[in-house]
C-alpha cells in the first residue's frame, strides 16, 4: 500500500518536472527574460543535440546559446569544442542561422582552419543566391575567414561580385578587399587595386563610401587614383556615409595639395590688384581685404565641403575644419560657418572623448587664428556640469581668446572660477589663464597679482593650488620686479605666516626674493635672517633656495664693500651676512640631500678661497624672464603649440592631424583634363531595367534628393529612360561594364548629355522611370542570371 | 582598426563583448592588462573623486583613451542615458583625428535604442538579446572599420529582423492592445512572405530610394510623432550691493553671464511606403545657428521648412543650439529664461542670518505643471574676523534651518552650507513658492547668511523655452491607400545648468 503510494508520488513528481520543463519552453516564447532563463539552462550535451537537430528552431536555440556564451565571456562551456556542430549548420536556408554561423566562423575559423574549410562550399553556393543580402553576407563571411589557402578563392569570387547588380553586394566587396589586403597585401595588392578602382567609379554613393574607406586604409599614398574621380566625389560627398566622408576629405586634401595649383590671394583694397600665392602659414596674409583666386576644382571641393557643416558626426566636422585650414584663407574659413558648427558640436555632445578632441582642435585653431572663435567666446565659459578635463580645456581656450576688449569679463569669470570651483584642476587652469590676461597691460598685471595674493592670505587652499598661485605670481613679478616690490613683500609675509605652504611654492618665493636683491638689497638680509632660523624645518627645494639666497646676498655684500673700499679685504667675521651665510652653509653641509651638500661645499670653497668674481658671475647672473607666450614663434605652422604654465599642452595627435601639408609647387604638366570624370558604373539601373519587378507604389518621391550635378560630370546611365530605347540598348548594357566596349558606350553618353538635367540628376529617379516601362519584363531571377553571363 | 568592443555596466563588470577575431583579447584579459597599465580607465574613482581632487584635468584625452600594450589603444565612452560604458579596443594608428572610435561607439549606442525602439537600454535587455546585439555589431563592423552605409537602423533591421514579442506589445503604452495585435499579425505575414518568395524580397530591395529607408513598409496605423526637447544652460549674475543693510530688499538686477539652449527634435515615424514629409517650424525669431541635421534633410539652408524622406522608426532629425549671448538674442533673455523666475534675498532679519528664496512660476496656457522642480542652494561660509578660530574648528559646521516654506521640503546636504529645496512631483504653474530660512552654526548661534549660488532644475512639457513650435507637418504619401496619418507633436523643456551667482 505504502509502496504504491510512493510509486504514485514519484510518478507525480516526474510529471511535475516534465510540465515544468514544458512550461519553461512555452514561456520562453513569450518573454525575453524567460527565454534567457531557459537558454542558460541548456546543458552541454543538450546543446550538441540542439545543434545537430534538423529542426531550425532547435538549431537556432543552440546557436543563440553559443553566441550568448561568447558574448558574455563566461560560462562553463568551451564553445570551440562545438566547431563542427556549429559550422555544418551553414547549410540551413534561414538567414539568421547563417548569420550566427558566420559570426562564429569569424571568431574561430583561424583556430581550426581545416574544419572551417567545410563551410566554404556552401558559402560559395550562396554567392549565386538571388537575394543580395545573402550574397553580401557570404562575401563578408568568406573574407572574414582568415585561412591563407582560401584567399585566392575569395579573390576570384570578388572579381565576379564586383559587378553585381546590388549595391550592398558591391560595398561588401569593398570591405572584402580590405580584409584580403590585411591578410595578403604583398601578393594581391595589384589585383585588389584594380578591383578597388572599379568600385571607386560606382554610381551608388554607398559603394563609393566603402571604397574610399578602403582606399584610405590600404592605399593612402595612391592619390593618382583619384584623378578621374575627383569631381564625382565632390558632387556626391554629402551623400556618402559620415565615416567615409572623413576619409575622403583626408584623401582629397592631400590630393589638392599635390595636384592642384596653390590659390592666389588678391589684394582687393588696392587698385592694382596685386596678388601673392597663399602663404604656407595659415594666418599670414598681409592684405586687410582680399579675394582669392582658386582653381575651379579646388573651389568645387570647398563648395561641397560647405554642405557638411550640418553634419552631426564630429569626425566629419574635424576633417572639414582641417580642409579649410589647409586649403583656404581665413576669410573662407569664417564664411563657411564651420567655427559655429564646431562650437555647437561641443555644447550638444555628451560624449566626453568627442568633446575633448573638439575642444583641443578649437584650442589649436584659435591659437592659429583667434578671430575664428572670438564671436563664441562665451560658449567656453565653464558650466557647473562640465567635466574637469573639458573645463580646463575651455579655460585654456578662453586664455587664447583674451584680448583688450574682452579681458574685463574674462578676468571676472576666471576669478569666479578660482574663488568658487571645487575642482583644483579647474582652479589651477584658471590661475594660469589669469596670468595670460595679466600680460595684456600693467594695470591688469597689478590687479591680478594683488587679487591672487589676497586670495592666498584668506583662503585655505589645497597645496597644489597654492603652488600654482605662487608660480603665476613669480612669473608675473619676474617680468618687472621693481614694479611689484610691495607684492613681493606681501608674499614674504605669507611665507612667514603660512607654514603649511608646499615646498616648491616656498622655494619659488625665496627665489623671487633673490631676484629683488639686485636693486632692493636692504630688505633682503632680514628675510634671510628669518629663513635661516627655520632652515632645518624647510623642504629640500626651499633649503636649496635659502642656501642660494644666502650665497647671493653675500656676493652682493662683498661687491658693495669692494666698491666702497677697494683696497680693504672683506672681513667675514665682521659681517652679519657672512655669518648667516656661514651658518646656513654649515647646516647645509650636513643635509640629507646630496645636491644641497654639494652646493654648500662649492659655495664655501668659493668664498674661502676668495674667488669673489666667480661668485659674482655665478650668483648675480641675470635670469631670463620666463616666457608666457601662448604660441611659440619658432614652431612651424600646424605645430602652433599651445604652451602654458605647468601644462603638458595638447595631445600630440591633434597637432599632427592639423599639421600643414606643403603645397606641391612644382610646375606640373598635368592639365585639367586629368580630372575629367571617368564613366560611372551604374549597375543598379541595369539590374532594375531588366528585372523590373517593382510595385507601383514605390515610384513616389525619389526626386527629393536632387543632386546638384556639376557640369563636369557625365552620368552614363546604362538603362534607358524611355521604353522604346530599351530594346536598342540591351546588348550595350550587357557589355557596358567591360572597359573594352568604348565605341558603343560613347553613343550612350551623347544621348544622355543631350537629355535634360533632371535625368542626370538622380539615378534612382531614372531607375524608377526605367522600371515603370519594364514591368512586363519582370522575373527577378533574370537579373542574377544576366550578371553571371556578364562575367 | 577596431579589434574588439566591450560593454560594461557602471561598475565595470562585463555585460557584452564582441571580439572580431580569435586574437582579440577577452574582457578578462583586457581588464587585468588595464589594471596593470592604466587602472584609472576602469575605476570609478577617476570620474568622481580624483577628477576634482588631483591635478587630473589638464586637458588631454587620458581620461577616456589609453594605450594598452604595444600598438593597442583602448577608448572609453560613457552612455549617460543607458548608464553603460562602452570600450573599443583598436590598433594604434598615427594618423587621423582619433575621433572615430568615440563617434562610432556613440552611434552604436544610439542604434541600439533605435533598433529596440526604447528610451533606455538596460544591461538585462542586452543580456536577453546577446544574439541580436552580436548580429548588429556584425553588420556594423566590417574588416575592422565601420561598415559605411550600414549604420542606419533600417539596414540593421533588414539583416536582424525586429522581434515583436508579446511582452513588448503589452508594455507598449503608445498603442492599444488591439492595434498592436493587428500589427503583429501583419508583420508576421510580411516576414512569412519574404521567406516564401524571393521575388518580393528583391523588389523591396531594388526599389530603395534612400539608404536610410527600406522599401515596402506597411503600417495599418500611419503615425508620425515629433518630440521637441530643449535644454537650458544659463548662468546669471545677480548684482550685489556691497553696502549691505536694507539695500538688499531692492530687487537687484540679474544679468546673463552666458547662455545656450540646446534643442533636439526626435521623430518617431511609422508610415507606410516612402512618403515625403514637410515639417514647418515657427522659429519665433530664434537663430538656430548651424544645426546638425539628419542626412535625410534636403534643403539644409531653410530651417523653418524641413523636407525629408524619413527613416523608419525613431531617429534624431535635428540638433540645434541657440546662442543666447548674441546681441539680438540676449535682449530677449536677459532677465529670465523660461517660465520660472528665481530670486533670492540674503542677510535679512535683525541678525542678518536669514535668507529668502522666491520662485515665480508664470502662468501658461500650454503648461499645466512643472515636474521635478528642485532648487539647489549654496551659502558662503560665514566669514569670521577672528582668524585663529577659522584655523582650528574650521567653517564646516553650520546649518540651514527652514523658517517657513510654502511648497516642498528642504534637504540639508552632507556638505555644510549646501541644501536643496525639493518640490513635489508636480507644481502647478501660476504659483509663487517662497522659502525663508536662517543659518546657524554648530553651537546654535546665528551667523551671516550670504548666498553664493542658486541652481535650478525642472522639467515641463507643452512648451519649448525658446518658443519654437511646429507649425505644420505635411505628409505626402503618394498613391497609397493607407489610413490618414496620425501626427503628434510633443514639447519638453529641461534644465541643464541653470545657475544664479551672487
Amino acid at each position: 500500500m505504502v509502496d504504491s503510494i510512493n510509486r504514485i508520488a514519484t510518478a507525480l513528481e516526474s510529471a511535475k518536472v516534465i510540465t515544468r520543463e514544458a512550461a519553461a519552453v512555452a514561456t520562453s516564447k513569450l518573454g525575453e527574460s524567460s527565454y534567457r532563463h531557459y537558454s542558460e539552462g541548456i546543458a552541454p550535451e543538450q546543446l550538441r543535440e540542439l545543434l545537430n537537430s534538423r529542426n531550425s528552431r532547435e538549431v537556432k536555440d543552440g546557436l543563440r546559446r553559443i553566441i550568448a556564451i561568447i558574448a558574455s565571456g563566461e560560462g562553463p562551456i568551451d564553445v570551440e569544442t562545438y566547431f563542427s556542430d556549429v559550422v555544418k549548420n551553414i547549410t540551413f536556408g534561414e538567414a539568421k542561422i547563417k548569420t550566427l554561423v558566420c559570426i562564429y566562423l569569424q571568431r574561430f575559423a583561424e583556430s581550426d582552419p581545416n574544419l572551417a574549410l567545410l563551410s566554404i562550399n556552401s558559402l560559395q553556393k550562396t554567392l549565386i543566391d538571388g537575394d543580395p543580402e545573402i550574397k553580401a553576407l557570404s562575401i563578408k563571411a568568406l573574407a572574414d575567414i582568415r585561412v591563407s589557402s582560401l584567399h585566392p578563392i575569395v579573390l576570384h569570387s570578388l572579381k565576379k561580385a564586383v559587378s553585381d547588380s546590388s549595391g550592398s553586394v558591391r560595398s561588401e566587396v569593398g570591405f572584402a578587399i580590405l580584409k584580403l589586403f590585411i591578410a595578403r597585401s604583398d601578393e594581391f595588392a595589384e589585383e585588389l587595386l584594380q578591383l578597388l578602382d572599379q568600385l571607386l567609379s560606382d554610381a551608388d554613393p554607398q559603394v563609393v563610401s566603402s571604397a574610399v574607406l578602403v582606399l584610405h586604409e590600404c592605399f593612402p599614398e595612391r592619390l593618382d587614383l583619384l584623378h578621374s574621380h575627383f569631381r564625382y566625389f565632390c558632387s556626391v560627398l554629402h551623400r556618402m556615409d559620415p565615416f567615409a566622408q572623413a576619409a575622403v576629405i583626408d584623401l582629397l586634401i592631400r590630393y589638392c595639395k599635390m595636384f592642384l595649383p596653390r590659390p592666389k590671394v588678391v589684394n582687393s583694397s588696392s587698385e592694382t590688384g596685386e596678388s601673392v600665392p597663399l602663404p604656407d602659414k595659415y594666418n599670414e596674409i598681409l592684405f586687410p581685404v582680399y579675394d582669392t583666386e582658386i582653381h575651379p576644382d579646388l573651389d568645387l571641393f570647398l563648395k561641397s565641403l560647405e554642405r557638411l557643416v550640418y553634419s552631426s558626426n564630429a569626425t566629419v566636422l574635424l576633417a572639414t575644419s582641417n580642409a579649410f585650414l589647409q586649403l583656404a584663407t581665413p576669410a573662407q574659413f569664417k564664411k563657411s560657418r564651420l567655427p559655429q558648427a564646431l562650437v555647437r558640436a561641443v555644447s550638444s555632445s555628451s560624449n566626453l572623448g568627442v568633446q575633448i578632441i573638439l575642444l583641443q582642435s578649437i584650442c589649436l585653431l584659435s591659437s592659429i587664428d583667434p578671430t575664428l572663435f572670438l564671436p563664441y567666446v562665451k560658449k567656453f565659459f565653464v558650466l557647473p556640469s562640465d567635466d574637469a578635463t573639458v573645463g580646463s580645456l575651455k579655460i585654456k581656450i578662453l586664455s587664447i581668446l583674451t584680448n583688450e576688449s574682452n579681458v574685463k569679463f574674462m578676468v571676472k569669470e576666471l576669478k569666479y572660477i578660482i574663488s568658487n570651483s571645487k575642482s583644483s584642476a579647474l582652479v589651477i587652469a584658471a590661475t594660469n589663464s589669469l596670468a595670460v590676461c595679466a600680460m595684456l597691460s600693467p594695470g591688469w598685471e597689478a590687479y591680478i597679482i594683488k587679487g591672487l595674493i589676497s586670495n592666498m592670505e584668506i583662503d585655505k587652499l589645497p597645496t597644489a593650488v597654492l603652488g600654482s598661485y605662487v608660480d603665476v605670481i613669480r612669473v608675473l613679478v619676474q617680468r618687472n620686479p621693481k614694479r611689484h616690490l610691495s607684492s613681493i613683500m606681501k608674499l614674504v609675509k605669507v611665507l612667514d605666516a603660512r607654514k603649511a605652504l608646499s615646498d616648491n611654492a616656498r622655494a619659488s618665493v625665496v627665489s623671487i626674493v633673490g631676484e629683488i636683491a639686485a636693486f632692493e638689497y636692504k630688505i633682503c638680509p632680514d628675510i634671510l635672517r628669518k629663513l635661516a632660523g627655520t632652515f632645518a624645518y624647510e623642504g629640500s627645494e626651499t633649503r636649496c633656495q635659502i642656501l642660494l639666497l644666502s650665497a647671493k646676498l653675500l656676493s652682493y655684500e662683498i661687491e658693495k664693500f669692494k666698491e666702497e673700499q677697494p683696497n680693504e679685504t672683506y672681513d667675514f667675521s665682521q659681517s652679519r651676512i657672512a655669518q648667516i651665510c656661514q651658518s646656513v652653509v654649515h647646516l647645509a653641509s650636513f643635509d640629507e640631500d646630496f645636491d644641497i651638500r654639494d652646493r654648500a661645499r662649492a659655495i664655501s670653497s668659493l668664498y674661502d678661497t676668495g674667488k669673489y668674481e666667480i661668485a659674482t658671475l655665478l650668483f648675480q647672473a641675470p635670469k631670463p624672464s620666463p616666457k608666457m607666450t601662448l604660441i611659440n614663434d619658432d614652431m612651424e605652422v600646424g605645430d602652433h603649440i599651445v604652451q602654458q604654465l605647468g601644462d603638458p599642452g595638447l595631445d600630440k595627435f591633434v597637432m599632427e592631424y592639423y599639421k600643414m601639408i606643403p603645397w606641391n609647387d612644382e610646375e606640373s604638366n598635368d592639365t585639367d583634363d586629368l580630372r575629367n570624370p571617368a564613366t560611372l558604373k551604374d549597375y543598379s539601373r541595369y539590374a532594375s531595367s531588366l528585372s523590373g519587378s517593382f510595385t507601383s507604389g514605390s515610384k513616389s518621391s525619389a526626386t527629393h534628393i536632387k543632386q546638384e550635378s556639376p557640369a563636369g560630370i557625365s552620368h552614363t546611365p546604362l538603362a534607358s529612360h524611355q521604353g522604346k530605347k530599351y530594346r536598342l540598348q540591351t546588348l550595350d548594357e550587357f557589355f557596358s561594364d567591360i572597359p573594352s566596349t568604348r565605341a558603343t558606350k560613347k553613343k550612350i553618353i551623347i544621348q544622355e548629355e543631350s537629355s535634360s538635367e533632371e535625368d542626370e540628376s538622380d539615378e534612382t529617379d531614372g531607375a524608377d522611370d526605367g522600371d515603370e516601362d519594364s514591368t512586363d519584363q519582370s522575373s527577378s531571377s533574370s537579373s542574377s542570371i544576366s550578371v553571371h553571363n556578364n562575367n | 582598426m577596431f579589434i574588439a568592443f566591450y560593454i560594461t555596466d557602471s561598475k565595470y563588470s562585463l555585460v557584452f563583448q564582441y571580439l572580431l577575431s580569435s586574437k582579440s583579447p577577452s574582457f578578462e584579459h583586457l581588464r587585468t592588462k588595464v589594471q596593470e597599465v592604466c587602472p584609472k580607465l576602469m575605476s570609478d574613482a577617476n570620474t568622481t573623486e580624483s577628477g576634482t581632487r588631483t591635478n587630473d584635468g589638464n586637458g588631454n584625452l587620458n581620461a577616456v583613451r589609453q594605450p594598452v600594450g604595444k600598438n593597442l589603444e583602448l577608448y572609453k565612452y560613457y552612455s549617460s542615458t543607458n548608464k553603460l560604458y562602452y570600450f573599443c579596443l583598436t590598433s594604434a594608428c598615427s594618423s587621423g583625428s582619433k575621433c572615430s572610435p568615440f563617434v562610432f561607439m556613440e552611434d552604436m549606442d544610439r542604434l541600439f535604442l533605435e533598433y529596440f525602439d526604447k528610451d533606455q537600454l538596460t544591461a538585462s535587455k542586452i543580456k536577453n538579446n546577446y544574439d541580436r546585439i552580436t548580429m548588429i555589431f556584425y553588420v556594423c563592423v566590417s574588416g575592422g572599420v565601420p561598415a559605411a552605409g550600414k549604420l542606419y537602423s533600417n539596414s540593421v533591421k533588414k539583416v536582424v529582423p525586429v522581434r515583436s514579442d508579446l511582452s513588448k506589445i503589452i508594455t507598449s503604452t503608445a498603442h492599444t492592445l488591439q492595434v498592436a495585435v493587428q500589427r503583429q499579425g501583419q508583420q508576421h505575414g510580411e516576414r512569412f512572405g519574404n521567406k516564401q518568395s524571393r521575388f518580393e524580397t528583391d523588389s523591396s530591395l531594388e526599389s530603395e530610394m534612400v539608404p536610410w529607408r527600406s522599401a515596402g513598409l506597411k503600417y495599418t496605423n500611419n503615425e508620425f510623432y515629433v518630440d521637441m526637447t530643449e535644454e537650458i544652460h544659463v548662468t546669471y549674475q545677480k548684482s550685489r550691493k556691497t553696502s549691505g543693510s536694507n539695500l538688499r530688499f531692492d530687487s537687484s538686477k540679474m544679468t546673463m553671464v552666458c547662455g545656450t539652449i540646446n534643442g533636439r527634435a526626435t521623430v518617431r515615424c511609422y508610415l507606410s511606403d516612402t512618403p515625403s514629409v514637410e515639417l514647418q517650424l515657427d522659429l519665433a525669431g530664434n537663430d538656430m545657428g548651424v544645426p546638425a541635421l539628419h542626412n535625410c534633410i534636403e534643403n539644409k539652408t531653410d530651417l523653418s521648412n524641413l523636407k525629408f524622406i524619413p527613416p523608419d522608426g525613431k531617429f534624431s532629425l535635428i540638433q540645434y543650439s541657440i546662442d543666447l549671448d548674441q546681441v539680438s538674442q540676449s535682449r530677449r533673455y536677459n532677465s529670465c529664461v523660461g517660465l520660472i523666475t528665481l530670486d533670492f534675498k540674503d542677510q535679512l532679519g535683525t541678525k542678518k542670518d536669514e535668507f529668502e528664496l522666491t520662485v515665480n512660476i508664470a502662468n501658461s496656457r500650454e503648461v499645466e505643471s512643472i515636474q521635478d522642480l528642485c532648487i539647489g542652494l549654496e551659502l558662503q561660509p560665514p566669514t569670521d574676523n577672528n582668524s585663529q578660530n577659522r584655523d582650528t574648528t574650521q567653517d564646516s559646521e553650520f546649518k540651514i534651518k527652514v523658517l517657513r516654506n510654502t511648497h516642498g521640503r528642504f534637504d540639508n546636504s552632507v556638505v555644510s552650507g549646501k541644501g536643496a529645496w525639493i518640490f513635489d512631483k508636480d507644481t502647478p504653474t501660476g504659483s509663487l513658492p517662497v522659502l525663508r530660512g536662517c543659518v546657524e552654526n554648530s553651537t546654535g548661534l546665528s551667523c551671516d547668511a550670504k548666498v553664493q549660488r542658486v541652481s535650478l532644475s525642472y522639467t515641463h512639457t507643452g512648451q519649448l523655452i525658446s518658443g519654437i513650435r511646429v507649425k505644420a507637418i505635411n505628409i505626402n504619401s503618394q498613391g497609397t491607400t493607407g489610413t490618414k496619418p496620425f501626427k503628434g507633436v510633443k514639447y519638453m523643456t529641461t534644465t541643464g545648468d541653470y545657475e544664479i551667482r551672487s
